[in-house]
């Protein structure tokens, strides 16, 4: 699982910080929960920004969420 | 190592063992009874060294196991020689004596109903001088029983008060490798030579032999073109000492239950307890587990024909059968002559496998519905099992045929089916395979064979189909007699349960800046995390 901020500026994908989880590491497990901390980079001015969540499970089968958010100076 | 090769293994060592130290001559203790020895006996764990669970559940028996009327005075000698040392202190020899021998204690005041049980003495180490043949105290009994008794009376014992004499010897002459006997015992009568093990089975089996018991084995039947069978004629049908798994006279670690020929030897199993069906007219018996308190009926003893008695007794995981393996558990049914004097038993195989081993003889019972009928046209149908099992006994039964075909239930997993099925009809022989096929929308079919030889289940779990697609499951049955036509095919379409995930925090559209902390919980059908 990725978790990520990502900038959404005409169709261009920025992705600015990225943290990753798996069960190999025992950092994932189904139900538990998971904290993720992203390091957002300074913004002169307020931007929409969103946390994207890119779940894969051991089938191939992906679940992406966007979460929208306004990243702010 | 594969099945077959460690049942190989195992069979050669036994072969070998037997061909090393199995006298030639009948044994014969000091007071001229015959002394059976145990080369074929597996030790199961000592008392001393049981699990916690085993031992709160042997605590848990010896509570409620009745006082005993008759207490048999035992007494226990361990010895040794210059070349076969002490395996212990006398300290922990005792100890570990004393265990073995409370539950041996617990055992018979269980079995007996309150009939016997075991005072016990136990010496510290006695020294003996060497016996003139170095390794195996089937060879050494004599020197042993007459050498140790000399050196109990000094201690101040004297063996020909007690009513049990018990020598323990260590393994230590004949070396840690030796496959050696586990025991000896007089049948009947007083004496017991152990050799490096006290196994509470083995403890128990020898005094068994004392009382006059004999081995509880396992029918080996074929058909006359050499196909397994639950019962032939006699030239088609060999005996396999100690093949009963179910019987602590038989090979049983955990010191199961005396069967039902046994107890019945012993007078252990009368009145109420044992119903003699001779009647043509069908009957159905309520049985109570073997191993209950109850003293209702136990057991069922049918009269058949060529000189054949059936014995059939109900077992479950309970009491001093908690132990038992799942292919034990339900209605077994015995061959054995009520006449008989050592209380000769062999269980039979309801599920016989290609072959006759040591896993196989592990699921012979009958479970619930199913039927057996025998050669002379008696059938035993099992109608219900639970708290008590419902046995039909009925006399001039059409011979049985191929089962019916079993009705399945589908139900969609992720990505795959649980397939499951109660017993078919079997008509008369119990069920030995089952096979699914699962027929995929596109035209594919896979075939999936469900044996019941080493453990009956009646459940599926088929992984790795198609969302996409739809399936039909069908279910077939086969026993000796033949195979069922398929069921009619059930459908279903595998669910595609794709992750989720639930964010607690940041709030939507919240403003974030510097380190932002997400708080999120992914959910991944079972089986599928990555």
């Amino acid at each position: 699982m990725w978790v990520s901020l990502v900038t959404i500026d005409g169709g261009f994908e920025n992705y600015l910080a990225t943290q990753g989880f798996s069960d190999w590491d025992g950092t994932l497990a189904t139900g538990r929960r998971v904290t993720a901390q992203l390091a957002a980079p300074a913004v002169g001015s307020a931007m929409s920004a969103v946390i994207r969540v890119e779940l894969y499970d051991s089938y191939g089968r992906t679940t992406t969420i966007d979460l929208p958010v306004t990243l702010v100076p | 190592m594969t099945r077959n090769a460690r049942v190989a293994v195992l069979t050669a060592v036994i072969l070998v063992a037997s061909a090393l130290v199995a006298p030639s001559a009948t044994a014969v203790d000091p007071d001229g009874n015959r002394v059976v020895v145990d080369h074929g006996l597996r030790p199961g764990p000592e008392a001393d060294h049981a699990s916690p669970s085993a031992a709160r559940a042997s605590a848990v028996a010896a509570a409620k196991a009745p006082k005993a009327k008759k207490k048999l005075k035992t007494l226990v000698v361990p010895v040794y020689w210059s070349g076969a040392g002490k395996d212990s202190s006398n300290a922990t020899v005792k100890k570990r004596v004393k265990a073995v021998m409370k539950a041996a204690d617990t055992y018979y005041r269980t079995v007996s109903r309150g009939r016997i049980g075991h005072s016990t003495t136990v010496l510290s180490w006695q020294k003996i001088s060497r016996p003139p043949v170095a390794c195996g105290i089937s060879y050494q009994m004599e020197h042993i029983a007459s050498k140790a008794s000399a050196r109990a009376k000094k201690a101040g014992k004297n063996p020909s008060k007690f009513d049990r004499v018990i020598f323990y010897v260590t393994q230590e002459a004949c070396g840690a490798d030796h496959w050696g006997v586990a025991g000896l015992g007089s049948m009947p009568g007083r004496y017991v030579w152990l050799e490096g093990t006290l196994a509470t089975n083995v403890v128990i089996h020898e005094l068994g032999h004392n009382l006059g018991l004999g081995h509880s084995s396992y029918a080996e039947c074929r058909t006359k073109k050499g196909k397994r069978t639950v019962l032939a004629a006699a030239k088609y049908c060999a005996t396999h000492d100690y093949g009963d798994m179910s019987d602590v006279m038989g090979n049983n670690p955990d010191a199961g239950w005396f069967s039902a020929p046994k107890l019945a030897r012993l007078g252990w199993l009368k009145g109420k307890a044992l119903a003699k069906n001779t009647s043509t007219r069908s009957k159905t018996y309520t049985l109570r587990p073997l191993s209950s308190s109850s003293k209702k009926l136990k057991a069922v003893r049918v009269k058949g024909t060529k000189g054949r008695t059936y014995w059939v007794e109900y077992r479950t995981r309970s009491g001093l059968d908690g132990r038992i393996g799942r292919g034990l558990e339900g209605v077994q049914i015995r061959l054995g002559k009520p006449s008989a004097f050592y209380g000769d038993s062999s269980v039979l195989d309801m599920l016989p496998g290609p072959e006759s081993d040591w896993f196989d003889q592990h699921t012979v019972a009958l479970g619930a519905k199913a039927s057996w009928t025998s050669p002379e046209g008696i059938r035993f149908t099992v109608r219900s099992t639970g708290k008590t099992a419902k046995v039909t006994v009925k006399r001039k039964s059409a011979k049985a045929k191929k089962p019916s075909a079993p009705t399945p239930k589908v139900t969609a997993t992720d990505l795959g089916a649980k397939v499951s099925w109660g017993y078919p009809k079997d008509n008369g022989s119990p069920v030995l395979t089952y096979q699914v096929r699962v027929r995929s929308s596109d035209g594919t079919s896979t075939d999936h064979d469900v044996s019941q030889l080493e453990k009956p289940t009646r459940t599926l779990t088929v992984p790795g189909l198609d969302p996409t697609k739809t399936y039909k499951v069908s279910v077939r049955a086969r026993n000796e007699r033949g195979t069922s036509s398929w069921s009619k095919a059930v459908s279903v379409k595998p669910l595609d349960v794709r992750p989720t995930v639930t964010f607690h925090a940041p709030a939507k559209g919240a403003n974030v800046k510097g380190t932002v902390r997400v708080e999120l919980t992914p959910t991944l059908a079972k089986g599928s995390a990555s």
